[in-house]
């Protein structure tokens, strides 16, 4: 006749016969009606199970416990199951998602279960929950092969619903991924819940912009950090990293972890050390950052772009904070270049120096000169500079900076308790020449560590910890600080990138071997 | 104790003389105090460190929003537990410490005895990076 024959919907029947448990025996039902069918577990039901779908399941009391919550949860996310206390589509995808995020054995569960709940379903706005569900599940983790192929024909047979075809392509492509190691995300809740498969997370510069880019579920880090590098037209992306900063922490994030694991770790950690008990508030406000971490290869000049946004902002404060040991003609010269780039290049704004004096002389140096004398040098600088463009300033700030040892260092002030010859404050500069000691009032050199020269090296929420040299005569070095983990975290960096050289350099020599 | 409440909190306990309780090397002239906390809800402090660690000694690395310590307002991260309910914990491990906080928390009494050293207010700025 002509019409295109409608593919019937497939369930989970066949599956179940193998895979389920023996459906209960409903006293109620039995009593109102004696002919009545059993239960029929593949399809939709509004009353919460007592037991597992899943036959492998019945035996494990604590994972059938979990399985019942989730099935509850998930009648709770589709409206299916009236309840006084609202919680949050959050809580709720946490409640179905996140023992089988660390229960393999619980997957095919859930799967299970959206299933059952999107078949023979008439509620059609039970069914687009349904599906959202799904969709947040196929892109978290694969079902087992036993349960894959039901699973593809049965979104195979639906592809009339909006999601089912996004829904194969992500269950396709968690096949080949490591699966996710924590339940999605509330940016990625959020995003399913407006009906958008796509999902958009704004990303913060260190020069106060701010720009908005895909993330997927399956984003890694690495990913991410390549999309930005691209779309900022970025040389390279060798050094960059995320960072995430909450209230108390910025901590970089892990390369080869997921984005929204990665987020959810941190802002489940910051909640947990602020004690926010369950169902509490569950928002905890962060800002995703993208700065350069390591800084090597860095030549002011090579990608203008890089120093425009990254390395011009990220040296500023650490140059005003006085961390680098320069002459008084280089300050003076770098004074001129910082106002030429507050004042947009406006010449009659010169008188206002003095006001401005913070912000172009380090902090260390203000009371060197007068403030009228600091101005006339600065303004005589200022007028023996060729002219140039802000942006041209910025790069020539950066050519001077770099001469000096100390450029692209991170430092870290703390309290040493190890070596009586050194102040008891201490400044540690971290880059990639190593782990440079300083004495804060004289910028001395005290000690200098090059990376293949610390031998390990920890630290805990009130201290650093490293011991240099070898194992058996090495010296120990203990500070107080409550940013050892950052120390740690770029020593860490640093340390694999040096070793990923050298397995890059080992390689190529071999291949030259042949 | 109301009429304590009332003149206003006494953060720690004025009369300890710690000479009595360690040798003058220990104290190594830090400022060391007794505090007595009411045992209400949890206390609710986090440690670390240890003997047995690089730190070498047992150190409150936080101390949790609203549980005991918390409200009594003496402790803060960075001081160091010297002893708990008359038990000197200089050579415990974080194990030995965490268990013999724990089982003073849980015994009877309603105070827990516990003697800190101050981490001195930090004169330098260690809060901020750049990277």
């Amino acid at each position: 006749t002509g019409t295109v024959e409608r593919m019937a919907l497939y369930t989970l029947k066949e599956f179940s016969l193998e895979y389920f448990r023996q459906p209960t025996k409903d006293v109620n039902r039995q009593v109102m009606s004696r002919n009545a069918a059993p239960e029929k577990l593949w399809a939709n039901s509004r009353e919460p199970i007592r037991q597992p779908l899943l036959k492998k399941l019945v035996g494990n009391p604590e994972l059938s416990h979990k399985a019942c919550l989730a099935f509850t949860a998930i009648l709770k996310y589709m409206g299916d199951y009236p309840s006084k206390q609202m919680q949050s589509p959050l809580e709720l995808t946490d409640q179905i998602f996140g023992p089988a995020t660390s229960h393999e054995v619980l997957r095919d569960e859930i799967y299970c279960q959206i299933m059952k709940q999107i078949t023979s379903n008439n509620n059609r706005f039970s069914i687009e929950q349904g599906w959202q569900l799904m969709w947040l599940c196929c892109g978290l983790f694969p079902p087992s092969q036993s349960l894959l192929r039901h699973t593809q024909r049965f979104l195979e047979s639906r592809r009339r619903e909006p999601l089912a075809s996004d829904c194969l392509q992500r269950l396709q492509s968690s096949l080949r991924l490591e699966p996710r190691k924590l339940p999605p995300h509330q940016v990625e809740v959020d995003a399913i819940q407006q009906n958008s498969t796509k999902i958009f997370h704004k990303i913060h510069f260190p020069n106060d912009s701010d720009e908005i880019f895909e993330v997927a579920t399956s984003t890694r880090i690495r990913d991410l950090i390549q999309n930005i590098s691209k779309q900022l037209g970025l040389a390279s992306a060798d050094g960059f990293s995320i960072f995430v900063k909450t209230h108390d922490t910025i901590l970089s994030l892990n390369d080869t972890d997921y984005f929204f694991d990665s987020l959810r770790h941190i802002t489940d950690w910051s909640k947990k050390s602020k004690r926010i008990k369950d169902g509490g508030p569950v928002n905890i406000p962060y800002l995703v950052f993208f700065m350069r971490k390591l800084w090597f290869n860095v030549v002011p000049g090579r990608d203008v772009e890089a120093d425009l946004i990254f390395h011009f902002p990220q040296e500023l404060p650490k140059y005003l904070r006085g961390y680098h040991v320069s002459t008084r003609e280089e300050i003076v010269n770098i004074a001129a270049l910082l106002f030429r780039i507050k004042a947009n290049n406006d010449k009659t704004q010169l008188v206002t120096i003095p006001k401005m004096l913070k912000e172009l002389v380090p902090a260390d140096q203000l009371k060197a000169m007068s403030e009228n004398e600091w101005k006339k040098t600065i303004v005589a600088a200022h007028n023996k500079q060729p002219g140039m463009t802000v942006d041209e300033a910025k790069v020539a700030f950066l050519k001077t900076v770099c001469r000096w040892p100390t450029f692209g260092c991170a430092f870290f002030e703390v309290k040493q308790t190890s070596e009586e010859n050194f102040p008891d404050i201490v400044r540690i500069a971290i880059s990639k020449q190593g782990l440079t000691i300083i004495n804060p009032k004289t910028k001395d050199v005290l000690a200098n560590h090059p990376f293949n020269r610390i031998a390990n090296w920890c630290s805990g929420s009130t201290y650093f910890h490293m011991t240099v040299g070898n194992l058996v005569k090495g010296g120990k070095f203990l500070c107080e600080t409550s940013l050892g983990y950052k120390m740690d975290d770029l020593i860490t960096s640093y340390v694999n990138l040096y070793n990923r050289e050298r397995r890059a350099v080992r390689a190529r020599n071999q291949r030259f071997d042949y | 104790e109301e009429e304590q409440d009332r003149q206003g909190f006494q953060k720690y306990e004025e009369e300890f003389d710690p000479y009595s309780m360690f040798s003058a090397d220990q104290i190594d002239g830090r400022d060391v105090r007794l505090l007595r906390i009411k045992k209400v809800g949890h206390l609710d402090i986090a440690l670390e460190g240890g003997a047995d660690s690089p730190l070498g000694k047992l150190v409150v690395s936080s101390v949790y929003e609203g549980g005991a310590a918390d409200k009594h307002g003496g402790i803060v991260p960075g001081d160091e537990l010297m002893a708990v309910n008359g038990k000197i914990l200089i050579n415990a491990t974080l194990t030995e410490g965490q268990n013999s906080l724990a089982r003073a928390w849980n015994s009877g009494g309603d105070w827990i005895d516990v003697v800190i050293t101050v981490s001195p207010p930090k004169d330098y700025d260690d809060e901020v990076t750049f990277f």
